[in-house]
């Protein structure tokens, strides 16, 4: 089920519709089967973790809330059913998610405070990065990547 | 292997944080496109620290970078039972 249902229309009928849209969506987020949760509570408590300057003893920059509420949206933005990422933080004080097969198989995304991500996965022999910004879809090209390393 | 495992448990008591383990990687297989271990002791604390230098600009490009030297680092080691 794709998160987004984008109603253009302004009539009631279209209203109805869009109202009844976002209540089955919510009723799956529900579900235990697709329920983003665990992924909430973990960024949750990397955040909590790592807000503090020097959170890691070596100079690291805290992880602001903007970028905390960033990397909350992309966790909403992630098709259901998706399998959920591990959370992390960075010493420049992105945060991160992570999806992870085996060692040579993982990709990992950095969210920042303007909403750039940048992202690089190990997918056997190959090594493919970029960056892009991220308003409230997650770029075909990076679900593609995660695809490729959870199907591995 | 214990004096590693002291500088852990004292950053970790510092920051009043939980050690869960470590993960270790010999400075030559630092050596991945351009990054090379140096020594940079942090003395009287941690007189055997190092730091990995020659990291490109683009945050994308430290990601990759990072994610090889994961594989290089293989897997996370618990602390032995009683070091603190």
């Amino acid at each position: 089920m794709s998160r987004t249902t984008k109603i253009n229309g302004f009539s009631e009928a279209d209203q109805i519709v869009a109202d009844a849209s976002h209540r089955n969506y919510r009723r799956f987020t529900e579900l235990e089967t697709f329920t983003k949760q665990p992924a909430y509570e973990e960024l949750w408590e990397r955040w909590q973790e790592c807000k503090e300057p020097n959170w890691d003893g070596y100079a690291a920059l805290p992880v602001e809330q903007e970028t905390y509420n960033k990397a909350w949206r992309l966790l909403e933005a992630l098709p259901l059913g998706f399998p959920l990422p591990s959370a992390g933080a960075e010493p420049d004080g992105n945060l991160t998610l992570e999806w992870y097969r085996h060692p040579r198989w993982t990709v990992s995304v950095s969210i920042s405070p303007d909403g750039t991500l940048h992202y690089a996965a190990l997918l056997g022999t190959e090594d493919p990065r970029g960056s892009c910004p991220f308003f409230d879809d997650i770029p075909e090209s990076l679900l593609f990547l995660i695809r490729r390393v959870i199907r591995a | 292997m214990d004096e590693i495992w002291q500088v852990g448990h004292s950053i970790a008591s510092e920051l009043g944080r939980t050690l869960y383990g470590r993960a270790d990687i010999r400075a030559a297989s630092c050596n991945i496109e351009g990054l090379r271990a140096v020594a940079r002791p942090i003395p009287p604390k941690n007189p055997n620290h190092a730091e990995i230098e020659g990291w490109p600009a683009k945050i994308e490009d430290k990601k990759a970078l990072a994610i090889k030297l994961a594989v290089a680092a293989g897997k996370l080691i618990a602390p032995p039972p009683g070091t603190k």
